[in-house]
């Protein structure tokens, strides 16, 4: 019998959460699992079931992100847990993901061939550039995609189900033997879900390439699916060919699932009087026995004693897990084949290895809390780490314990081969590091990619005394879940010393790490790894982030970064449309820009002004699901580059902020601004640049009180009287005010000073942010002229609420005085006052 | 309003099928029993939009979201709004209840419901008339539903900003609890918070929110997407419930023909911000007119038989710049170069069941006959 590709046997999965301090938590998410995929022909095997069921769990477990409690996985008839370092590299490159949202893979300033270069950097693919071309243009036409049509496209021009096929694509490019497809189709319209569909055949027919396709859509795992498994709470409730069991579902459980699935007939409706399973009910696991049992209308009283094993349906391969069939025979388990040597203890886990599995954990657990400690009261890592190991060796079955801790150390091992013998295993030598430059204080470095194989090496000086905590992160936002980046390092001090670690790899990843320490004067050195375990499949290395904040010791003096690290992702000043001054602690009015419309600002620092710069999306999220995304740079009173807003190397995220010392003269800020709407659509998006600060010598320009008395008009109720107006002072012609509140009780009111026939727009707005959808915020105004005579109207809220309103003048010369409210109409009904924003934007003459 | 239409079926061109009856006070039959008790039948318009169009401003020009859509909904009906993400299902929803946002602006157009023109409610009228007049759960809802509230405090919340501070607590309660009767979820839930809840729990709880002050029309986006197939139809049931016992007209709006096909009455189409067809949900699956509506009901993915992939990609031009003529003949099979020319007009072709494709035009029934020929033949 050949070896097949992927054999998983008893597969059991834990996770438990709290445990420290508060009560602790146990979820099974996986229980006793067992699944063949044969080596040949490729097939496509379907994990179906609700969410909560386990498929996801089941994906990450194949892929490596997260690690089996007990049982195995077994690629190529070698138990992944028992790889060596080169057998891992393998198995990795012939293991490759698809995921769920095929924009999050995504990094939205980046063309699309960006993805490509990336995959044939990691993997080497190749160095011959034309080769490499064609390698593409393979890949993409097994999709069904022209490279003419979509290289040079950025994300957000292509439909989810072309951005899903790339993603595939770029699987196929690595020639693996697997894809894991975690819900490829589920954010994309039916009507658009079957090109990925038929790229899956493809793949399967034509490249031999077999697929773990989870979903929990039962109509598309009918059209494409081979095998069947169909998971309820973590265990197989039925399986089979696809069609079996859909056609005729066996087990009770995936009656209802399928009965469910809407029949696009409307002369077939569903039966709306079989009475549903309240969902509180569809949540609560039986503890012994059936898990369905809760649920099930055919419910036995044996049901209870013992979860039922898969009998044998009437259909080849064709089993469900239900005592309604118990007078069938039950379906063997196939014992694992393996290539090299066997597994010792096969089949059965018994609830000695469960337990024995979490001793295990709980021994990770106390080495990383003890890391902790080590670290903070500057103590030798090592030494703990010992103690560690001790304890590691006393527990009553370490054969158990060891897995967990030798991937780790084949982990390490592959990443840094020449660590120093008394480090601990995740220790970063300095041997090999690519060196990185100088780093500034409270300067973030933009995302850098870099792995064990790939080290990075950052310096910085210290001052005597000199107290700083230096921080690794990773640069992914995690927005989608899952992602498991984890950045790690260490520290050297002037002598070449170590200092301190960054990260507790030996037992899990994490997203950040923080080392607080008084230095010594001389030059550190920060050694940077990073790996990837990002659910999105890049497996290898990772995007992270360092940063060394502290307190300056001396004049501060921005360090500009290499220009090799200032790559596209920093925004040249070039071609940026000029938007003028900013002036101290007043936010922009949304503006609207890309990548390709480049905005810039201007402001004044005074030496030694520390401020901080500040940018975010002005998009509304009304749907949810908005990933708009600003950008942008900060350069110098000499040009130089000072600091960069923004990861966009990674994935967008809704505010990024830079903390300056400033020198004295002016600086520029380049903003530019994304939308990623996950829906696919436009390009551009609003942002928001705020420059946050103590002035350093306040002195507003004084201008006399208008002096003019209201003159009686005939006022229609949404004219705003000046009387009673609270003063706000002079506006500064293009300067926004952002969000005063106010309403009709509490107006306020702004003084301008007009040349005569200059044009102006004069734009109020609600400053609210309308994140929850149905906000219906309206400002209102009223303009007077210098001679106080009513000049025009901002707002018509005798008719209804709007969120904006521009009156266009040309105005006389001397001083005008806008009078402002505003009222809140949210839709929860909370009526009362409401932020807004005013500007006055000159026009010209 | 309807004067400044230039597609309206009234003044539909020479040659077509055939003339549309007045729907007001006519007699025509409709294909959903009448909700009202001896009120005569169901044929009244609750709600009637009117040539309404949506923009979105861009740097690059604006984005026609929603382009001259007309429909009615009639009580008691549940009207089905479908169409590819982009397409504007929901930017419609937002306009008809005012709360389209900036960049986003009405450019024009006609809502009334009951009678009454929402564009002309003055600001507290307009607040009132939200969820006692229309009311909307919005797509993503059970994820907007305030995390520091508990369930209770969020429906109490949009009772009492509408029927002022109630002042009989336990009457309240009950009220509520009613509610939950009505959605299908137990008391206990009353004293939790959103995140304690699943999410079809949550959904429901959005749904109680929408019906608590019984308006007139409620509409539903994407109320059940992102939900397990179970979940989705306790959901989708519980929604159709409501609708009969509190006696409110339904939009829903999805993008899963499978599921509408079970809960809605009529179905509209919108392709790139223009109504397609709309029609009678029996007509559109037993006998879809317009070539978008074909492709959708083809790739409906069955459960039932295994078919042969129908690949086909998204909207394909700038929605800034939409193509001239009709909006859908860049995809369309049947194209020829009068679509390029003459926008297609809303054409009626029976009761309920208008399609704006130039195919149903009587001067073109040759190119009708072998359109439908080799849809017959594939
Ligand atoms: N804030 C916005 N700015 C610019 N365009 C938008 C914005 N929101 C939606 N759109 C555009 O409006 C159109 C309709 O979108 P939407 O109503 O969300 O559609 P649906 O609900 O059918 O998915 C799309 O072309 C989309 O690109
Ligand atoms: S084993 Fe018993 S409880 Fe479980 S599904 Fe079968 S009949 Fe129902
Ligand atoms: S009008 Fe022409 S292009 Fe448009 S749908 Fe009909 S046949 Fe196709
Ligand atoms: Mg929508």
């Amino acid at each position: 019998m050949p070896t097949p590709l992927l054999q998983i046997r008893d597969a059991t999965k834990v996770y438990s959460s709290g445990g420290f301090l508060g009560k602790k938590k146990t979820v099974v998410a996986l229980d006793n699992f067992n699944l063949t995929i044969d080596e040949s022909p490729a097939t496509i095997t379907t994990i179906a079931g609700e969410s909560g069921s386990g498929k996801t769990t089941l994906a990450n477990l194949v892929l490596g992100f997260i690690k089996l409690t007990s049982g195995h996985i077994i690629f190529d008839g070698e138990d992944i847990t028992d790889m060596s370092d080169e057998q891992l590299k393998v198995y990795r490159r012939n293991v490759q993901a698809v995921f769920q949202d095929p924009f999050g893979v995504y990094n939205p300033f980046y063309r699309i061939d960006h993805v490509f270069d990336l995959v044939n950097k990691h993997f080497s693919l190749s160095d011959n550039q034309s080769e490499y071309r064609d390698m593409v243009e393979t890949g993409l036409n097994v999709v069904g995609l022209y490279g003419e049509d979509v290289l040079r496209k950025y994300p957000h021009q292509l439909s989810g189900g072309q951005r899903q096929r790339i993603m595939m694509a770029r699987a196929y490019m690595i020639k693996p033997r697997l894809i894991v497809a975690d819900e490829p189709v589920s954010m994309v319209d039916a009507s658009l879900r079957a090109s990925i569909l038929d790229a899956m055949l493809r793949l399967r027919d034509d490249h031999n390439i077999s697929f773990l396709y989870i979903t929990h859509d039962l109509s598309t795992a009918y059209q494409i699916g081979d095998q069947i498994y169909m998971l309820y709470q973590g265990t197989t409730a039925e399986r089979g060919t696809a069609i079996d069991v859909i056609d005729a579902p066996q087990h009770p459980y995936v009656q209802l699932l399928i009965d469910s699935v809407p029949v696009p007939d409307p002369t077939d409706k569903w039966d709306v009087n079989i009475s549903l399973p309240s969902e509180e009910e569809m949540r609560t696991a039986a503890s012994v026995g059936c898990r369905y049992y809760p649920r099930c209308p055919h419910r036995m009283d044996k049901c209870l004693e013992e979860q039922p094993p898969l009998f044998k349906m009437d259909k080849p391969k064709h089993e469900a897990a239900c005592y309604l069939y118990e007078e069938n025979e039950i379906a063997p388990i196939e014992p694992p084949v393996l290539v090299n040597r066997p597994i010792t203890e096969a089949a059965a886990p018994s609830r000695a290895r469960r337990w024995r599995g979490a001793a295990a954990l709980a021994v990770a657990v106390i080495a990383a809390f003890a890391l902790g400690f080590a670290i903070a009261f500057n103590q030798q890592p090592q030494e703990v780490i010992k103690e560690v190991a001790v304890v590691v060796t006393a527990t009553p079955e370490p054969e158990v314990a060891t897995p967990v801790a030798a991937t780790a150390v084949e982990r390490a091992l592959e990443t840094a081969p020449e660590a120093a013998v008394e480090m601990p295993d995740f220790v970063l030598s300095p041997d090999g590091a690519k060196d990185k430059g100088e780093l500034a204080l409270n300067v973030v470095t933009l995302d850098e990619i870099a792995d064990g194989a790939d080290k990075h090496s950052y310096r910085f000086t210290g001052s005597a005394g000199q107290a700083v905590t230096v921080k690794i992160r990773t640069g992914g936002s995690g927005l989608s879940g899952g992602n498991l980046n984890s950045p790690y390092g260490a520290i050297y001090g002037p002598d070449g010393a170590f200092v301190a670690a960054l990260g507790d790899t030996a037992v899990r990843p994490r997203r950040s790490y923080n080392a607080p320490l008084t230095l010594k004067a001389g030059a550190y050195t920060i050694i940077v790894g990073a790996a990837e375990v990002d659910r999105y499949g890049l497996v290898g290395d990772a995007p992270y982030q360092v940063e060394i904040e502290g307190e300056e010791p001396a004049v501060p003096e921005p360090t500009p970064l290499p220009t090799a690290v200032a790559q596209d992702f920093v925004l040249a000043p070039e071609g940026a449309t000029d938007k003028g001054e900013l002036a101290l602690n007043v936010v922009t009015l949304d503006e609207i820009a890309d990548g390709a419309d480049k905005h810039s600002y201007r402001f004044t620092g005074s030496a030694g002004q520390a401020v901080t710069v500040k940018i975010r999306t002005g998009g509304s999220g009304l749907s949810g699901g908005n990933l708009n995304s600003p950008y942008g740079t900060i350069y110098g009173p000499d040009g130089a580059f000072v600091a960069a807003l923004g990861d966009t190397a990674v994935r967008p995220r809704r505010s990024y902020n830079a903390q300056l010392s400033l020198k004295s003269g002016t600086y520029t800020i380049i903003v530019g601004a994304a939308e990623v709407d996950r829906y696919g659509l436009v390009g551009d998006a609003p942002y928001q640049v705020e420059i946050e600060g103590e002035e350093p010598a306040p002195e507003p320009t004084a201008l006399p009180a208008p002096a003019f008395d209201p003159t009686p008009l005939p006022q229609p109720e949404f004219i705003l009287s000046p009387a009673g107006a609270k003063d706000k002072g002079l506006l500064v012609i293009d300067v926004v005010i952002e969000s005063e509140i106010a309403d009709a009780e509490d107006k306020h009111s702004y003084r301008f000073e007009a040349t005569a026939g200059q044009n102006v727009s004069i734009k109020i707005r609600t400053g609210g942010s309308g994140l929850s959808g149905g906000n219906l915020n309206s400002p209102y105004g009223t303009i007077y002229g210098p001679d106080g005579a009513f000049v025009a109207p901002l707002g018509d809220t005798a008719v209804r609420p709007r969120r904006s309103y521009n009156a266009s003048l040309t105005l006389k010369s001397g001083v005008y005085t806008i009078i402002v409210g505003s009222a809140q109409v949210d839709r929860y009904g909370l009526v009362g006052d409401a932020p807004y924003q005013l500007s006055v934007q000159s026009m010209g003459a | 309003m309807s004067e400044q239409r230039n597609t309206h079926p009234k003044s539909l061109p020479e040659g077509s099928v055939s003339t549309r009856p007045h729907k007001e006070g006519g007699t025509s039959t409709r294909p959903f029993p009448p909700r009202g008790l001896g009120d005569g039948g169901g044929d009244r318009v609750v709600l009637k939009v009117d040539n309404l169009r949506i923009h979105y401003a861009t740097p690059q020009g604006d984005v026609i979201a929603v382009s001259d859509i007309s429909f009615n909904l009639y009580e008691g009906e549940t009207l089905g709004l479908v169409g590819e993400s982009g397409c504007g299902k929901s930017t419609t929803a937002y306009g008809i209840l005012q709360l389209v946002q900036p960049p986003g602006y009405i450019v024009h157009g006609s809502i009334q419901v009951d009678g009454t023109e929402v564009l002309n409610l003055e600001e507290e009228e307009l607040r009132k008339f939200r969820w006692t007049g229309l009311s909307l759960i919005p797509q993503g809802a059970m994820n907007s539903l305030n995390p520091t509230m508990r369930v209770k405090d969020q429906i109490i919340d949009v009772i009492e900003s509408h029927e002022g501070k109630q002042k009989d607590k336990d009457a309240l309660r009950e009220r509520i609890f009613e509610l939950f009767q009505n959605v299908g979820l137990p008391n206990r839930i009353y004293n939790m918070y959103p995140h304690e809840l699943s999410g079809g729990m949550k959904q429901r709880v959005c749904i109680a929110m929408g019906v608590a002050l019984h308006p007139t029309v409620v509409i539903a986006d994407e109320a059940t997407s992102a939900l397990d197939v179970v979940v989705q139809r306790i959901v989708a049931q519980t929604l159709v419930k409501v609708k009969d016992e509190i006696g409110v007209s339904l939009i829903v709006i999805g993008h899963d023909m499978g599921l509408l096909a079970q809960i809605v009455d009529r179905i509209a189409v919108m392709y790139a911000g223009k109504m397609v067809e709309i029609a009678p949900v029996e007509n559109v699956y037993a006998n879809p007119l317009h070539p978008y509506t074909q492709l959708l009901i083809d790739s409906i993915p069955s459960i039932k038989e295994r078919k042969p992939l129908k690949i086909t990609e998204g909207i394909t031009h700038d929605p800034r710049n939409p193509p001239s003529g009709c909006i859908f003949r860049l995809r369309c099979p049947f194209a020829w170069e009068h679509c390029a020319e003459v926008e297609p007009p809303p054409i009626y072709v029976e009761d309920l069941h208008e399609v704006a494709c130039h195919l149903y035009d009587e001067q073109f029934e040759e190119r009708r006959t072998n359109a439908h020929a080799l849809i017959a033949n594939s």
